[in-house]
């Protein structure tokens, strides 16, 4: 007899477990021990045409519907309608090719590759007498609605973000990509946890070496649970000790998409909304997916704005403690009068105050993020309220470092990426003590500092500032300013990637239409 | 090597951390100063000290001949104190109260001298980093003013953006003008210097071009300012500087002749005899005004030509004056040339006469043009050579509007 492909091809390799019995006693025996006391564990036993079998699955895991209607619906019935007695073998084979309408099926052999299957909720169907045991994917849990994202919000643009459950998430990839070349490869990291943990990205374009790379260090991952893709960003990331990401995060599918065909490669972590995208520079972390959808003077806008602001997010208090206490003859005349009759009133040097209005400041951001909704309004407002008014009536601040304050927060609310301005949260303190300690002459010697390090940072292999330094002037065409569509015809050249070129040369023509329109 | 000695790889790093961190802090630190611990001194007025009365606190010890310090300097400093009526600067700029200000008046032999007695009397460092004019008594400027430069030239917080003006009378009375459109007086004479900087009839002031007008010759011509009232200041005509020493003035019409000369001119108004009429005037308004200047060497006499090219419009004419027909406008035109022609040539005669100074920067031109020639006359240029150059004055202009009336 002949056996179908898939039985075969799961049976060989399956040496090193613990095999499957023949007695079907002894293997829902083990495996109760496996398994402990745990409720969630159901194992139902039934007798089909004289024939024990029984059917393992976790309670939640699985679609209870796919498993009644589907799997024990039909194995009853044939228990009912042909009463004599049916060899094992035989039973096996029917099931696998009448019984169970489930798209994805295993057949496994020892207890192992088992568990791994029945812990990611698949339901196992034992046969007395049989060592093979047949696993279908019957998954089916709880899970959240794709919802609108919550921090990389865009305006024209999908509005879709990742969720918690990996194959949503792929799917969710795969839809905007459906090109045969789009890889999806999955590996079960965390020696507890199995966390699914996938790797994406599309053959024929992206950089072997590249993807050697991500592969060696995924397998270097030793760890006994992969709680979210902090993890295996932490775990894979080029160096710990820098402040700024190397890899970045996003909960948009449409980022990620952009980012596979760019050439770059993604990893998607199950149970986590965010995706990593490998490898990462300093200038895709100040963009936002909507740049490419608005048109291209909008989009230069915008990014000129974040460019701005994300250098005043992280220099604005120190030029403010840095010029008036070393250099007040660098402020306007007329300002430095008015910075000097309301500092006048106050008792703190400069930096107390900022420093004050600074820590302030982050401690509402935190308590922001951790009151519930309701009252973390309620919270804004007596901050607001409190700072913004009183403690400049009482004369611990001056209004002047409230408006650098509040200008400062909301700047740093305008860079796109999470983590990139978080670092530059920090840096800004940095640059207050350098202002404090040294004015100017400090914040320049830091920002020298700052950019020999962004200098020396590799992401995968790839430069960190690339493509401001090492300077690639076709590359420019994606950065501070954003070209026309149409002249972004090739991929970024610090990725070297498999196939350059994004569009035919013909469609530069594009480009030209608008000055010969009368060819038209 | 300091290094040779600490065996361990990271031992050594954090040494030369530490060395590296200690030689950045001790370059930083020591001048932190907030702002309102400064005091912005906007404006330095130097005069002659009047009284025999000996300052209080002055550290003077031996009265030169003559009985009195050498200068007695007053500094305009703004007054902001945490008293109520201030009230967080809410009413800056507004209302009829006027700003509080501070002029405070020291003598001393040299202006470190005064500076220091300044330090004693004010519980705020003396700042200049903010400083917009200094004003220099015309009894002062006749004296010299190469001293008073050198220390603002020398002083870390002045900057070359620094007006000198040479008062007409006293420069305490600049200073002590208490000016309707701004909050202190230094502010005031600064934007009347800038208030049209293109017109005819202003000097520029700044530290700058004065350093370099003053180096490369040691001449020239400073703005004049006169206190009109308690309340406004005149600025306009200018000192004329030979030598590092005020040697007279220059009216207004001969220093737009200067200006003219110096190409500093964009603009400007002038007023010319109405053709066809005897003596009723009518205004042109210059708004462009091109200068070339040239030098060529015949016989050993260098003969500076000068060209003049103004473009303008009428803006006002007696009624007599009927249509401005085409032959009407280049009668104007004429006019117009005349009038550059006559002032060029007038100041120019004037500065060659009367005070053999050369602030029209002839000299600059020859060392660029004929730095050999340059170099046989610089010593004595001023008094034997400039005097007796030739200079020929050319001059065009353009009517190009009558503008429209309504």
């Amino acid at each position: 007899m002949q056996l179908p492909e898939q039985i075969k091809a799961s049976g060989d390799d399956s040496s090193n477990g613990v095999p499957i019995d023949k007695k079907i006693k002894n293997n829902i025996e083990y495996f109760k021990k496996l398994n402990g006391d745990s409720d969630d564990v159901i194992i139902r036993e039934i007798r089909i045409r004289g024939l024990d079998a029984a059917v393992f699955y976790l309670e939640g895991m699985v679609d209870s519907r796919i498993i009644n209607d589907d799997i024990l619906k039909p194995l009853m019935k044939k228990g009912r309608t042909q009463k004599e007695k049916i060899k094992a073998r035989e039973l096996f084979l029917q099931i696998v090719d009448e019984v169970a309408p489930v798209g994805e099926m295993k057949i496994v052999q020892d207890f192992d590759e088992l568990t791994l299957l029945f812990m990611s909720g698949f339901a196992a169907i034992f046969l007395d007498g049989c060592t093979r045991v047949i696993m279908l994917s019957v998954q089916g849990w709880e899970m959240r609605a794709i919802e609108q994202p919550d921090i990389e919000n865009v305006i024209r643009g999908p509005k879709d973000s990742f969720t918690e459950t990996i194959r949503t998430n792929t799917t969710l990839v795969r839809r905007r990509i459906r090109d045969p070349n789009l890889r999806i490869i999955t590996t079960q990291i965390g020696r507890r946890s199995k966390t699914d943990v996938v790797l994406t990205y599309i053959q024929g374009i992206v950089n072997p070496s590249l993807l050697d790379e991500i592969k060696k260090r995924m397998d270097t991952i030793d760890i006994d649970a992969i709680i979210g893709s902090g993890y295996v960003e932490q775990l894979i990331q080029d160096s710990w000790w820098t402040i700024f990401p190397t890899i970045q995060e996003t909960e948009r599918p449409d980022r990620v998409a952009a980012a596979l065909v760019e050439g770059k490669a993604a990893i998607l972590v199950d149970n986590t909304p965010f995706a990593l995208i490998i490898p990462a520079n300093l200038n895709m972390m100040m963009m936002s997916p909507e740049d490419s959808y608005l048109r291209w003077v909008g989009g230069t806008i915008a990014r000129l704005i974040r460019f701005g602001s994300s250098f005043a997010a992280m220099l604005l208090p120190s030029l403010y403690i840095a010029f008036t206490s070393y250099h007040p003859e660098m402020i306007p005349f007329g300002l430095a009068i008015a910075i000097a009759i309301n500092r006048e009133m106050l008792v703190f040097p400069a930096y107390v105050e900022v420093f004050l209005l600074e820590l302030s400041m982050e401690l509402l951001r935190e308590a922001g993020i951790r009151l519930p909704g309701p009252i973390s309004q309620t919270i804004g407002i007596v901050g607001a309220i409190v700072i913004g008014t009183a403690a400049v009536e009482a004369g611990l601040v001056g209004p002047i470092v409230v408006i650098i304050v509040a200008f400062t927060a909301i700047s740093s609310f305008v860079v796109p990426t999470v983590s990139l301005g978080i670092a530059i949260r920090q840096l800004r303190f940095v640059f207050m003590i350098a202002a404090t300690v040294l004015g100017i002459y400090g914040v320049m010697l830091g920002l020298l500092a700052l950019l020999g390090h962004l200098a020396t940072l590799k992401s995968f292999g790839v430069d960190y500032l690339s493509p401001f330094a090492p300077l690639r002037i076709r590359d420019l065409k994606d950065t501070i300013i954003r070209m026309p569509l149409p002249s972004m015809h090739t991929r970024p050249l610090s990725l070297k990637t498999q196939d350059p070129d994004r569009m035919d040369d013909e469609r530069q023509d594009d480009l030209q239409r608008g000055t010969d329109s009368d060819k038209y | 090597m300091i290094n040779t000695r600490i065996k361990n790889k990271s031992a050594q790093l954090i040494v030369l951390t530490v060395i590296t961190f200690m030689l950045i802090m001790g370059t930083g630190c020591w001048d932190r100063l907030e702002i309102d611990d400064r005091a912005l001194v906007l404006g330095v007025g130097i005069d002659k000290p009047e009284h025999q009365k000996k300052e209080s606190g002055s550290e003077t010890k031996e009265i030169p001949k003559g009985g009195l310090p050498k200068y007695s300097m007053s500094l305009c400093i703004p007054v902001f104190t945490n008293s109520s009526d201030s009230g967080g600067g809410e009413e800056e700029g507004g209302g009829g109260q006027q700003p509080d200000r501070w002029i405070l008046t020291s003598t001393g032999n040299t202006i470190q001298e005064i500076v220091r007695i300044y330090a004693n009397r004010s519980s705020r460092m003396i700042f200049f980093g903010h400083m917009k004019v200094l004003v220099i008594g015309e009894q002062v400027a006749r004296e010299g003013i190469a001293d008073i430069l050198d220390y603002f030239t020398r002083d870390v917080d002045a900057h070359g953006r620094i007006m000198v003006v040479i008062a007409n009378g006293k420069a305490k009375e600049i200073l002590d003008i208490t000016p309707y459109e701004e909050d202190y007086s230094p502010d005031y004479i600064e934007k009347l210097l800038q208030e049209g900087k293109g017109g005819a009839s202003k000097i520029e002031g700044d530290m700058v071009s004065l350093l370099k007008s003053l180096t490369s010759s040691g001449n020239a011509v400073l703005p004049r300012v006169r206190a009109g009232s308690k309340s406004d200041a005149v600025v306009g005509g200018s000192a004329l500087i030979k030598d590092y020493k005020m040697v007279g003035w220059l009216g207004e019409w001969e220093t737009s002749g200067v200006n003219t000369i110096r190409d500093k001119v964009e603009g400007g108004s002038l007023s010319i005899v109405a053709p066809g009429t005897k003596e009723e005037l009518m205004s042109i308004r210059l708004n462009n005004v091109k200068v070339k200047r040239d030098v060529t060497i015949k016989a050993g006499q260098p003969i500076f030509k000068i060209r003049i090219f103004s473009e303008g419009e009428v803006v006002e004419k007696p009624q007599s004056v009927g249509v401005l027909s085409s032959e009407l406008l280049k009668e104007i035109e004429r006019r117009v040339i005349l009038e550059m022609q006559h002032r060029s040539i007038a100041t120019v005669t004037k500065l060659q006469r009367e005070f053999k100074a050369d602030v029209l920067e002839f000299g600059d031109l020859l060392s660029k043009k004929h730095p050999q020639y340059w170099a046989q006359v610089e010593k004595d240029w001023d008094e034997k050579y400039f005097p007796k150059a030739e200079v020929l004055v050319e001059s065009d202009a353009k009517i190009r509007r009558v503008d429209v009336t309504r």
